[in-house]
């Protein structure tokens, strides 16, 4: 371990901008599949939580579905969308779609039901539609825990769009997985510090954005 | 017509047949099967217009009948007519209807926090109509968006129009929770301990308001209250539950104040827990 570690340095810049490419195309993956996965998680979360969906049954149905698109990892959704779409990024977004779709899913259809019930009885008293009511009694007011929920799963998802690439999902991880086998640790290094700038500023701006959020909501409250 | 008002002392409110704008008749909720009933044998009735109170301690089942009037909570016995139509055997999408024409005042004033007093003002209208123009006073039509204003500006809060409703203080909230329900246009206003949560300045200045208000547009009041002085000075009929059952059923101007203070006090209080 030390020999690879000692042949690491210095990272070689010989296939630097192939890399940046790949690079981009796995951050690309990441936010693609976390936008549509955010999107579509909206509509099953509002089925799956108690106070939204429309009934028991219903529930039970979306809660399922989220729990087995939660439960399969990642790495094997991609293997599946490999299998059936092909090699290459499209199948890496899929599976970074299901693996949002899971994440979001439960904690938006969790912040659905933590909102005050107060507002939306009172509405029903009146005899508004349940569409009306979620719009403005159970929205608003779920609208920043979802928004945390989403860049969390943002963060998730560029750290897993990096390992996808191993199996031929498309981005970076196909260029480390080649510079393994060609036993170029010093590319691999440039990767793996490529990958960790990445992470990081991702992290870095959904962290911002998040406590920017928090404090807007305390200056309303 | 009909005339409930069965207790012996007992005069009817207003002319014997004038129209009712609530009728309640032996009305019976017992929440578990086995226990006994919360109430039973609860009638009255309510002539358009007009306003009834109704007292009664803690745990008698006053937010109780107010919600079976409108079948928030299903009554297990007796009848309700609203205007004269029974409200047992309504579908669904009728008994929405119903109560889009009935509004609803509680004692925490549930609005929605991070929206404006103006949005919050406007969703009375989702009663009489649906959609995103009902929805946040941005995307509504400069008509919806006046008549909120003027509800709000009639309950004094014009200024406060786009501020976020969890910066208001708990009597300017109950303005605004008023001014909703007067959005609606509703042909009666229920009203559960409306001044419950305020300080006593506040509690009477809503009470004025929800009844000026209220008589102005000629809609039927029926409140409930934890004040003698209120009842008396704003309801034109009062009704007293107590001990499962309506013990006071009298026009406000037959009961005096002391009277009803001792209706509180001369039998243990009933509260089942
Ligand atoms: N949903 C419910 N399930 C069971 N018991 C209830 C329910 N709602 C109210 N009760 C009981 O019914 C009684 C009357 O309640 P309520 O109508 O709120 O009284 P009030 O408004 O006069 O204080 C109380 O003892 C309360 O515990
Ligand atoms: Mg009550």
């Amino acid at each position: 371990m030390g020999i690879i570690v000692g042949e690491m340095i210095p990272p070689a810049t010989d296939r630097f901008f192939p890399m940046l490419d790949a690079i981009l195309v796995t951050f690309q993956m990441a936010l693609v599949g976390t936008v549509f996965g955010v999107i579509l998680s909206l509509p099953l979360a509002l089925l799956a939580a108690q106070n939204t969906t429309p009934s028991a049954f219903v529930r039970h149905l979306a809660r399922g579905l989220i729990s087995f698109f939660r439960t399969v990892p990642d790495l094997a959704w991609a293997l599946f969308f490999v299998a059936s779409v092909g090699l290459g990024p499209f199948a890496g977004t899929l599976a970074l779609l299901i693996d949002t779709i899971g994440f979001c899913g439960r904690f938006f259809a969790e912040t659905i039901e933590e909102v005050d019930a107060g507002p939306n009885d009172a509405l029903t008293a009146i005899g508004v539609r349940a569409t009306d009511r979620i719009a403005v009694a159970i929205l608003p007011s779920a609208l920043p825990g979802m928004t945390a929920s989403s860049l969390f799963a943002l963060e998730k998802s560029v750290r897993s769009s990096v390992v996808l690439g191993l199996v031929g999902a498309g981005g970076i991880g196909a260029e480390l997985a080649v510079s393994m086998e060609m036993f170029r640790y010093d590319q691999a290094a440039t990767i793996i510090l490529m990958i960790f700038i990445l992470v990081l500023a991702v992290e870095q701006l959904s962290g911002k954005t998040r406590s920017t959020l928090l404090n807007l909501r305390k200056t309303n409250v | 017509m009909y005339s409930p008002d069965k207790l012996p002392g007992d005069r009817p409110v207003a002319a014997l047949n004038a129209p009712k704008a609530v009728r309640v008749q032996d009305l019976r909720k017992q929440f578990s099967p086995a226990g006994s009933a919360i109430f039973e044998g609860i009638t009255f009735s309510i002539p358009c217009g007009a306003s009834l109170a109704i007292i009664g301690p803690n745990g008698a089942g006053k937010s109780t009948l107010l919600k079976c009037c409108v079948r928030l909570i299903e009554p297990d016995g007796g009848k309700v007519w609203i205007h004269d139509k029974q409200i047992s055997g309504l579908s669904r999408a009728k008994l929405r209807r119903l109560r889009n024409q009935i509004g609803f005042v509680f004692q925490k004033h549930q609005l929605i926090p991070e929206l404006s007093a103006l949005t919050n003002v406007l969703h009375g209208a989702l009663a009489r109509g649906t959609g995103p123009r009902y929805w946040f006073q941005a995307l509504a039509p400069l008509e919806l968006r006046q008549r909120a204003m003027h509800y709000l500006s009639q309950v004094g809060l014009s200024d406060l129009a786009i501020r976020p409703c969890s910066q208001l203080s708990g009597g300017q909230s109950q303005r605004v929770a008023i001014a909703r329900a007067l959005m609606q246009e509703p042909k009666i206003l229920l009203a559960d301990e409306p001044t419950a949560s305020l300080d006593p300045r506040a509690a009477s200045e809503i009470m004025t308001l929800l009844h000026r208000l209220t008589q102005e547009s000629g809609i039927t009041l029926m409140f409930v209250s934890h004040h003698m002085e209120h009842a008396k000075e704003y309801g034109d009929h009062i009704i007293g539950l107590k001990n499962r059952s309506l013990q006071l059923n009298r026009p406000a101007k037959s009961v005096d104040l002391r009277e009803l203070k001792s209706f509180f006090s001369e039998t243990p209080l009933y509260a089942a827990s």
